[in-house]
């Protein structure tokens, strides 16, 4: 199956029987434990927030006051918030292991009818000055996993090598892994990811005068600019880095991963790990892997301006985008979200030409 | 349903005379011991340990190990693939599908991981009392941090890395229950472990012991992260977070790639009534080391640790290690039922 000859038995897969065992059980269980009594409920739009502050807006905006508890959730977050719209919000907790545990423990609990549902996931990030600026929201088509990868200390590196990332059981930082975790990358569906894109074109993003003094500090657009919405991709990592470097490594991981179709422009702490507990509610026949749109607005800069080293740039400028960009996120999302329920005729089948 | 149109479709795994298939309208099993691993290469070993197994079909696990292993003894093995996002995702899955009741279980947490070289060597099998997170973290290359800094890596809303952060994800640290770990350590310190030739050359060429010395069981902590550092300066690191997460009371040893994600489900689980914390515990075993050798660079240490020796003695090791747990356990139910017997 992979083109790759050195293999690795940690990595060893049993494809073969998988592919047996993938037909039988494609068909959707609907039966889970302490759900079989209610009907579950039927759901067109799902948000995912990782903070409470994502989440915040959201619920003002959406009016999410309907309370549906769900085993398994984050302790501070243990209910998902509906509207009557059939609109829903979870916050999942922040990092990987929050993001996949509650997005799974959601998707699994017998609760709801995610089958013609349309998920957006929706959180802050820190953005590559390059392509956007404080308070921008960027659109994702790809989704890349930064942390799954071997390291070394970047001051030991052998000759050649611009950094101590390289993939697992690679032989350097620029040789394409064999990605056996299966969850490195994942791509949106395009007519989707177009279609959000073109409803949020026209909104007004919000800024704060934090957010001007430190983009203020960069020497040209889209950094200097004022917000707004773009589509370029993301990088997953429960580890906030921050600096040119490892900037640099983002770009290329990204590109090496998606062997150049991605472009590298936002970094958060849950998305692969929410993609994965999605794409396992797709594998049981539970929800449409189609559906699912990733927005993040930039709360920081991944890196610093030309002179300034990147300890000083996240103490001074680690949160300057926060407000901004929590706002920006429903600004951008909510046409979205908004067209999706006012056209249910039609997006109940899919995607409207 | 789909379960049962599964269970048939799949069949059971070893022939002989399997229990009665899983069936979806019959009341849940009742399991005794679930062994997790995360990788098929760690559930191999297992699986041919634990005797004839029935496959109960759970959909959401991993496409490539689609089914819990269950014996006659009621004895399971899940697979839950490698790294955070999919060791999450399956647990969830476990913990709500309505195929198995973990109320009662002893959970035996049990992979392959790297190991300081100052607390053990190929092959040895550490059952933890504290898992450290790694990764959730601020990182700046090594390269650009601030002067006087040992690495790049430093808490969350810290100034450096000396600094404890603020507990704000909830994942970071877990420590596991006393009394199972020193029941499990009890039974499972005579074990007879597997060491082979190439293991033996490669702990050579470290100084001292007990990186040069035969492996054993013993006890010593874990850290996780989906990145797996090596070399000296990030072992480092991994040493004195371990010690700053845990106040000192805990040892950095193993490195593995999923146990907070782990812990962290079947903590919400216990919340939830499905599981019981003071029924868990985790054991890794050693299949590479986390630092070179007096000479070795960092980079010829991670790149040659998959031909160390170590990978093959620290699956069959982990059995080693665990089967003297489970056989009590399932031997001595009676007692076992009601919690760890004194």
């Amino acid at each position: 199956m992979n083109a790759h000859p050195p293999s690795f038995p940690r990595l060893a897969r049993r494809t073969v029987g998988a592919l047996l065992v993938i037909a039988a059980v494609g068909a959707t269980s609907s039966s889970v434990r302490g759900q079989s009594a209610a009907a579950p409920r039927t759901v067109k739009v799902f948000v995912v927030t990782m903070l409470d502050a994502e989440a915040a807006p959201w619920i003002a905006a959406l009016g999410l006051t309907q309370s549906v508890p769900i085993a398994g959730l984050y302790a501070k977050d243990p209910a998902v918030l509906c509207n009557a719209e059939d609109v829903c919000l979870v916050t999942t907790g922040v990092g990987k292991a929050n993001a996949a545990a509650s997005v799974a423990a959601v998707v699994f609990s017998g609760a709801f009818d995610l089958s013609r549902a349309y998920f957006l996931l929706s959180g802050i990030a820190g953005i590559d000055p390059g392509h956007g600026t404080l308070g921008s929201v960027a659109w994702a088509s790809r989704v890349v996993d930064f942390g799954i990868a071997w390291e070394l200390d970047a001051r030991t590196l052998p000759s050649g090598w611009t950094t101590g990332y390289l993939g697992i059981d690679a032989m350097s930082p620029t040789q394409k892994p064999l990605a056996p975790f299966g969850t490195e990358v994942y791509t949106l569906d395009a007519t989707l990811v177009s279609k959000a894109v073109a409803l949020s074109k026209g909104a007004t993003l919000g800024d704060g005068a934090q957010a001007r003094t430190c983009r203020a500090a960069y020497s040209s657009a889209p950094a200097t600019a004022a917000p707004s919405a773009v589509a370029c991709d993301t990088s997953s990592g429960d580890t906030v880095w921050q600096g040119a470097l490892l900037g640099e490594r983002a770009s290329a991981w990204t590109t090496l991963l998606t062997v150049g179709s991605g472009t590298y422009c936002t970094r958060q702490r849950e998305d692969n790990a929410t993609m994965t507990a999605l794409a396992r509610g797709a594998s049981a026949g539970l929800l449409d892997a189609r559906r699912i749109l990733i927005e993040h607005a930039a709360s920081a800069f991944d890196r610093p301006p030309a002179g300034q080293g990147p300890f000083d740039a996240l103490m001074t400028c680690g949160d300057a985008g926060l407000q901004p960009a929590v706002t920006n996120l429903v600004a951008a999302g909510q046409p979205v979200v908004s067209a999706i329920v006012a056209g249910w005729s039609q997006w109940q089948s899919g995607v409207p030409q | 349903m789909a379960v049962a149109l599964a269970a048939a479709a799949c069949g059971s795994k070893a022939a002989g005379s399997p229990p009665a298939p899983a069936s979806d309208a019959a009341a849940p099993l009742a399991v005794k011991v679930l062994v997790v691993n995360m990788s098929t290469f760690e559930a191999e070993p297992f699986l041919n340990a634990l005797g004839s197994m029935q496959s109960v079909p759970v959909p959401g696990l991993p496409t490539s190990d689609p089914n819990v292993h269950c014996n006659s003894d009621d004895v399971c093995e899940v697979t839950l693939g490698m790294g955070y996002a999919n060791a999450a995702s399956s647990m969830t899955v476990l913990l709500a599908t309505p195929a198995l009741d973990l109320t009662h279980a002893y959970v035996f947490i049990a992979g392959i991981a790297g190991i300081d070289p100052a607390r053990g060597t190929l092959g040895t099998a550490a059952w933890s009392r504290y898992a450290v997170d790694f990764g959730l973290s601020y990182e700046i290359d090594a390269r650009e941090m601030p002067s006087g800094w040992p690495y790049g890596y430093f808490g969350t809303q810290t100034t450096s890395p000396t600094q404890a952060p603020p507990m704000l994800v909830g994942d970071e640290v877990f420590q596991l229950d006393e009394g199972l770990l020193q029941a499990a350590l009890a039974l499972s310190k005579n074990a007879k472990l597997d060491d082979n030739a190439q293991a033996m050359a490669t702990r050579a060429n470290y100084p001292a012991a007990p990186a040069n010395q035969p492996p054993q069981v013993t006890q010593c902590d874990t850290m996780s992260g989906d990145t797996w550092i090596a070399g000296t300066a990030l072992q480092q690191r991994a040493r004195d977070w371990v010690k700053l997460m845990t106040h000192g009371a805990g040892t950095f040893c193993t490195s593995a790639q999923e146990d907070n994600a782990t812990l962290e489900v079947l903590t919400r689980g216990a919340a939830a009534r499905r599981v019981d914390m003071h029924r868990v515990a985790l054991l890794r075993s050693a299949s590479d080391f986390s630092a070179p050798w007096p000479g070795q660079t960092d980079a010829a240490s991670l790149l040659g640790s998959l031909d160390s020796g170590g990978l093959r003695i620290s699956t069959t090791n982990l059995v080693h290690a665990v089967m003297p747990v489970i056989q009590a356990v399932v031997s001595g139910w009676s007692q076992w039922q009601n919690g760890v017997p004194k």
